[in-house]
């Protein structure tokens, strides 16, 4: 468990939660799996600049970010969770069909992890 | 109108037409291409707005595979209200379940155009609404690529096409050509259908005038045989039309009245609009059962149609049929008709023909150039008029010219018309019989040699006796070398004997009008020699002269000189 030191005493509580670290003692407390556990650094690459980038759950498709491409790599931080948290399980749509030149909608997934990504975004022309 | 204000979209996925309607200002129509965009326009926004629940959080509306092919995606969807006001190519849907297929129609400007699916006419033909502020009918113009009209139609729903996405797009105006294009399977994107628009010059009486015309009649619809050509072998036909008393142009305008664009008329069991006349002979065999009727439906796997004639009730070995909906009868089916059957033959029993429109065929304005089988009765034919057969064989009516004798004294004059021996005389040897006339009721003249063929069905005949007199006898038929006498004749007394002359008297009778005349089917210039005398209360000498019975006839008037 990083970050507990190990003086005297560990006390681990029936509930799970944040670390709580206290003079001679700590005690420590699991994460909850909404808590992250560090930062997913995702960057796009080749994109079409005017682009529209939404990146959502894949589970609910609620959103973690929206943004209009104004260079051809984008980077994305965002969160990472426990290994099998659906939090990490991610859709990434990039769509540029407002205005000429059109592109088809590039869709693709990945799992966040504490760590970098770097996906190359192929966009076919509609 | 732009078209976002046009379309909604709803979160299940229906998108629907909300602008006006055909017609009324600010109607909007768009490619398919455009609402593809417009989907797509609206599938990067970040929020949707509006009444387009559309944005990047939705799943992708369209898939564009051309520009005249779109394919609406999950359960994204149109109804057949925003169909119609969309154009350019096809759009797929319900994973390819429904099917609108583009359709474009090349004519000239104004045409009004009906489509035919599934052997009936669309009701709903907006494609020839007006649009609003424009001289002609038409949707979606596009008058320099010679395009009358653009639209999409419904060719697939349920997963199963409509009569194999078959239509028949067509034109039936008064005043105007009609014409007809066959789509045998619609394609993904734009169909294009050609049609012959154009002012019908032999189409100017007013249809009301036409309406009038009730002396045209079919008398026979269902197969018949006549010798339109005169040669003695008749030939099958399936239609025997009486023109009346109307000329062969006023029976021509009379067809397109029957077949025209709203048409209330009944030709073989089908309304007038979806009559085409003959599209396939169908050859039949056994295993056949009950007595086939025609002008009734006929069915079979995979197709529809309507028996125009067989050969045969019972025993019937070809069809003709109207092609309604699917493909023709392929070999070994069992065809249906009402409680009647029959098998289609062997080998390729269905022979498609080709269809004529209107599907009489084509006047030339004094003439008609007939549709495959299409036949009036020999009566109402001219010289100029062509059929054709049910085996497809052209046949040209005879030339009946008309030979006239005029300036005569009705109840004085007697008049002679006989051949010409080549030296301004009458032949008296055109014939010599072939045996000896010497019964008590002879009936039937023999002579030697054929008889011409421009000899006229009943007339007169002199035949040399043995007294040295040249006896008139009328005959009612001929046929080879054989006149049948028109009544029994005694020739047991004053006989005519084994190779005595024989002759024809085109005109032979004292003049009961001012003209006499016969009529004949011309061959070739027969030369003609002409007496009339008149040795009455008021004698005149006797006038000889000679005519010719031409391609067109002929005529002489004779003279008259007092010899009192």
């Amino acid at each position: 468990m990083p970050g507990i030191p190990d003086p005297l005493a560990q006390f681990f509580p029936m509930s799970r939660g944040n670390a709580v670290h206290g003079f001679m003692g700590s005690i420590g407390v699991a994460r909850l799996p909404t808590d992250s556990i560090g930062n997913f650094t995702l960057t796009l690459t080749n994109l079409v600049i005017g682009s529209a980038i939404r990146i959502e759950l894949l589970g609910d498709g609620s959103l973690i970010e929206y943004r209009v491409a104004d260079a051809a790599s984008e980077v994305f931080v965002v969160p990472a969770y426990g290994s099998g948290n659906p939090g990490n399980s991610l859709r990434i749509k990039v769509r540029k069909s407002s205005s000429a030149p059109f592109y088809k909608n590039y869709e693709t997934q990945a799992t966040a992890l504490v760590g970098s990504q770097s996906i190359f975004v192929s966009q076919i022309p509609d | 109108m732009p078209i976002a204000d046009d379309i909604s979209i709803a979160a299940n996925g229906d998108i629907r037409y909300t602008g006006a309607a055909h017609g009324a200002s600010g109607s909007g129509y768009y490619t398919v291409l455009e609402f593809h965009r417009f989907l797509q326009d609206r599938a990067d926004d970040q929020t949707s707005s509006g009444d387009d629940l559309m944005d990047i959080s939705r799943e992708t509306p369209s898939d564009k595979q051309f520009d005249t092919i779109i394919t609406l995606l999950g359960s994204y969807n149109i109804d057949d209200t925003l169909a119609e006001h969309l154009y350019g190519g096809s759009i797929i849907q319900g994973g390819g379940n429904v099917i609108y297929d583009g359709v474009a129609v090349i004519a000239a400007a104004d045409a009004f155009v009906e489509v035919v699916q599934n052997g009936a006419l669309i009701a709903n033909d907006f494609w020839n609404s007006t649009p609003f502020g424009s001289a002609n009918s038409g949707l979606n113009p596009d008058p320099a690529q010679g395009l009358s009209h653009r639209f999409m139609l419904k060719v697939r729903t349920g997963g199963a096409d409509i009569d194999g996405r078959r239509l028949l797009v067509q034109t039936r105006e008064w005043g105007k050509t009609f014409s007809e294009f066959k789509i045998n399977g619609t394609s993904r994107g734009v169909n294009v259908a050609a049609l012959n628009f154009s002012n019908d010059l032999n189409n100017l009486t007013a249809v009301g005038t036409v309406a009038g015309f009730t002396d045209i009649v079919n008398l026979t619809a269902g197969y018949n045989q006549l010798d339109v050509d005169a040669n003695s072998v008749a030939e099958p036909y399936y239609s025997r039309w009486d023109r009346g008393s109307r000329s062969i142009n006023q029976f021509y305008e009379r067809m397109k009245w029957l077949t025209r664009r709203g048409s209330a008329e009944t030709l073989y069991g089908l309304n007038g609009e979806l009559f085409r006349g003959i599209t396939h002979e169908v050859a039949v065999t056994t295993p056949r059962s009950g007595t086939v009727a025609e002008g009734v439906a006929a069915s079979w796997t995979g197709g529809t149609g309507q028996v125009l004639a067989r050969d045969s009730g019972s025993t019937a070995t070809k069809l003709w049929i109207q092609l309604l909906t699917g493909v023709a009868p392929t070999a070994g089916q069992t065809i249906t008709i009402g409680a009647a059957t029959v098998t289609a033959a062997a080998g390729t029993p269905s022979t498609e023909r080709q269809v004529s429109f209107p599907f009489c065929g084509v006047s030339t304005g004094s003439a008609l150039i007939g549709a495959y089988g299409f036949a009036l009765e020999t009566a109402d034919l001219s010289v100029n008029d062509r059929l054709f057969d049910l085996n497809n064989v052209q046949r040209n009516p005879p030339n009946l010219v008309t030979f006239t004798v005029a300036g005569l004294v009705v109840g004085e004059d007697t008049v002679l018309v006989g051949p010409e021996n080549g030296s301004g005389g009458l032949l008296l040897n055109q014939f010599t019989l072939n045996g000896a006339l010497s019964g008590a009721a002879v009936t039937a003249v023999m002579v030697n040699g054929p008889i011409p063929a421009d000899t006229p069905t009943t007339g007169t005949i002199r035949i040399l006796r043995a007294n040295g007199a040249y006896t008139r006898h009328p005959y009612s038929s001929w046929s080879g070398s054989t006149f049948t006498l028109a009544s029994a004749t005694n020739f047991s007394t004053n006989n005519a004997a084994n190779g005595a002359n024989c002759y024809i008297s085109y005109i032979d009778k004292v003049a009961d009008a001012t003209t006499a005349s016969f009529q004949a089917t011309y061959l070739a210039d027969r030369p003609l020699y002409v007496r009339r005398r008149d040795g009455g209360a008021t004698p005149t000498k006797t006038f000889e002269g000679v005519a010719t019975l031409g391609s067109a006839g002929g005529s002489i008037t004779v003279q008259r000189q007092s010899d009192a």
